[in-house]
């Protein structure tokens, strides 16, 4: 359960990133995916720089890239690189062709292209280090109150705790956070009224593909290569998992977007071990109850989970009980 | 290996990539809709080849009994017995294959209905998604549900003989005149789906998705059902995909194996219409042959250049044929020309926007329209 919880959050941070930009930019933005795994590969990089000269190539990396205290500061890079590759690629690509008035279907387009590019960029990097098959490191493990925790898992609910918090503050309390709020529900009107809508994009970008670093390292801890794929496609595996998170919590609703990605982590790890435990079938197949909950949660909700009306809901709830107690009576 | 040989591989590789960017053109560049669950409609074809092969042709035609691929004695069995007992005749490998073809196309319809359901009604970018997850279940259940394919191992097919064909045409049965006679019928066969969608795209259902993809309020407000004409289209393309997927494993693989239909196969076929032409089914051929060769040519340049890397070359090559094309020709190599009416021919004959020597061909039999040329 601590697992499917820790799971969820760092499906959460990956997925609370897209909806970030989404919300201001409107771009489903498929290089998301590249972003993951540009994350991990920059840990992995700087933790083989630290310990130039040993044995870093090819397995030899597991070794020293453990998930401890010491090598918490190989997130920062993390965040960094996938952050600013994010932001390079809002840029250079999508700023331009919004300019030139392009569909969303042609930047949904020109996201597949850019993820590709991204993606031959990561296999010269993991092909050259000889990293495209890795196992998980792992990390270090304590035992708090009988529980038997990881380090990553902590600090994949500190992070989350922390991102959520640090949106809260951002979208209240600071000026670029309230334009981000503005821009989000009427992009026109806030031009008009003087917000510099490039910059405060830019930096939801940055945000959005660092957090999804962060996630991308969080989730090879926990899971290793997805599949058995090579490493590189963690991010392209894990993509559809990422939008089915924003899509449930509702297309660019950031806290819809952690609590979806909560709701579909604890679907997806249950249903995995009731698979391969009573139903004896891989559990590579429990994708299919998460991706069934969205499909239904869209069916019935177009708007995902932040598009719910829940006072109306429960309103509807009560009242339905207060005539039946009428009735009874 | 020497050019002509050389060629005719190439031609019937880019005949298959023609087939599937046909499909793609319809729903993608016809009605709007983002069908990145392709890779489905495709694997349904490759669903349909492994049915027919192991369940269908055994029991009714040669007498013998069906084959369970999930069973152990399977591959003896079925590539000891029923594989030659099908090949041996090239009749029999041609009813699997026109069998294969048609129920790959009945459930790749059925597919699209079920998978579209719930999102055919919302914004472009849910039911993008909501195909994407359809192509990623399918292929995992493919590689997880044994009895239809065999899991992740590669089952043979009876690939369609051509050796008949070759020996009718060429006099001749060396393994250059099969593939001439292969890349042939491939070509007759994208000639049959371009004139299909031709004839489709110009008729009022194609004039509909035209007007449910640019507007689709004005659409609605002129009483047209936008959900229903989505679904139809993607009926319809499904339909094609099913049978260019069955094409696909019989002729192109001759074998079938559920990664044959990873979801990245929807963003290469989006690439051949994209690059070509939306909306332009000769545009799309033209972008498969096109990108045929660079996925070819960058495939065997990246693995000679001796790095572990260099066989991924070509999603760079992808990549940046999508990014170049977004950002320079927005509507690929051909753009997408208006409909083609009765009154359109009349009006680009009055306007002189057809070539010369097409205007004595389209007079005639319109002896009364005042072309405006006898004034002049």
């Amino acid at each position: 359960m601590v697992y499917s919880l820790a799971w969820g959050s760092a499906l959460a941070l990956m997925a609370s990133g897209l909806s970030l930009y989404y919300s201001v930019s409107k771009v489903a933005n498929f290089a998301h995916g590249s972003y993951v795994s540009m994350g991990l590969l920059a840990y992995l990089l700087a933790i083989a720089f630290a310990h130039w000269g040993s044995k870093i190539t090819g397995f030899g990396i597991d070794h020293y890239a453990i998930f401890n205290i010491s090598n918490l500061w190989a997130l920062i890079p993390a965040f960094l690189v996938a952050g600013l590759v994010s932001l390079a690629s809002f840029a250079g690509i999508f700023w331009p062709l919004m300019k030139r008035g392009a569909t969303p279907l042609q930047l949904l387009v020109a996201s597949i292209g850019l993820m590709f590019v991204l993606r031959f960029l990561m296999y010269i990097v993991a092909g050259s280090m000889n990293w495209i098959t890795l196992w998980t490191p792992g990390s270090t493990t304590y035992h708090i109150l009988g529980v038997r925790i990881t380090l990553a898992e902590i600090l994949s609910f500190v992070l989350l705790a922390l991102v959520a918090g640090l949106i809260a503050l951002l979208e209240t309390k600071t000026l670029i956070g309230v334009s981000l709020r503005a821009i989000a529900s009427n992009p026109s009107l806030a031009e008009a009224s003087g917000i510099d809508s490039f910059k405060v994009q830019a930096l939801a970008w940055f945000l959005g593909g660092g957090f999804a670093g962060l996630g991308g390292v969080l989730m090879f801890i926990f899971t290793g290569p997805p599949g058995g794929r090579p490493i590189v496609e963690l991010g392209w595996m894990n993509l559809l998992s990422i939008f089915a998170a924003a899509v449930l919590g509702g297309l660019g609703s950031f806290y819809g977007t952690i609590i979806a990605a909560l709701i579909l982590g604890i679907a997806f790890n249950q249903a995995a071990a009731w698979f391969t435990i009573y139903l004896n079938v891989s559990s590579s197949l429990a994708l299919l109850i998460p991706f069934g909950i969205t499909l239904l949660t869209l069916l019935f909700f177009p708007q995902g989970l932040a598009g719910i009306n829940w006072r109306k809901l429960v309103n509807k709830i009560r009242i339905t009980r207060v005539e039946e107690e009428v009735v009874r009576r | 290996m020497n050019i002509i040989s050389f060629l005719v591989t190439y031609l019937s590789v880019a005949a298959v990539y023609a087939l599937l960017a046909i499909s793609m053109n319809i729903d993608y560049g016809w009605a709007g809709i983002p069908d990145f669950g392709k890779a489905a409609f495709i694997a349904a074809g490759g669903i349909a080849a492994a049915i027919v092969a192991t369940r269908i042709v055994p029991p009714l035609m040669l007498h013998m009994h069906p084959a369970n691929p999930s069973k152990l004695s399977f591959f003896t069995y079925y590539n000891g017995k029923i594989l030659p007992a099908i090949t041996a005749h090239p009749i029999d490998t041609w009813i699997v294959f026109i069998i294969s073809i048609l129920l790959g196309g009945i459930i790749a319809a059925g597919f699209a209905v079920i998978f579209s359901y719930p999102a055919i009604r919302l914004k472009e970018d849910y039911l993008a998604i909501a195909l994407l997850m359809a192509a990623q279940i399918v292929w995992l259940f493919l590689r997880v549900y044994t009895p239809i394919m065999g899991g992740t191992m590669s089952m043979t097919l009876p690939s369609p003989s051509f050796k008949p064909i070759a020996r009718a045409l060429f006099h001749s049965t060396s393994p250059s005149a099969i593939d001439a006679a292969k890349a042939l019928f491939l070509w007759g066969l994208v000639g049959v789906f371009l004139y299909y969608a031709e004839k489709q795209m110009n008729s009022p259902f194609g004039r509909m998705l035209r007007m449910v993809r640019d507007d689709e309020y004005a659409a609605a407000a002129l009483g047209k059902n936008v959900a229903r004409a989505r679904l139809e289209s993607l009926i319809v393309a499904s339909f094609l995909a099913g049978v260019a997927g069955a094409v696909y494993v019989l002729i192109h693989f001759s074998s079938v194996n559920p990664d044959y239909f990873m979801p990245d196969l929807t963003f290469f076929v989006l690439t051949l219409v994209l690059v070509g032409g939306v909306g332009n089914n000769i545009g799309s051929i033209i972008g498969a042959l096109l990108i045929a060769l660079l996925y070819r040519a960058s495939y065997i340049f990246g693995t000679s250049l001796g790095f572990s890397w260099g066989s991924y070359l070509y999603y760079m090559i992808i990549g940046l044929a999508i990014l170049i094309t977004i950002f320079v020709r927005p509507n690929g190599i051909l753009p997408e020309k208006p409909v083609r009416t009765p009154a359109w021919d009349v009006y680009a004959l009055v306007r002189g926007k057809q070539p010369w020597f097409l205007r004595r061909i389209l007079m005639r039999g319109r002896g009364k329209v005042n072309t405006g040329e006898k004034s002049e």
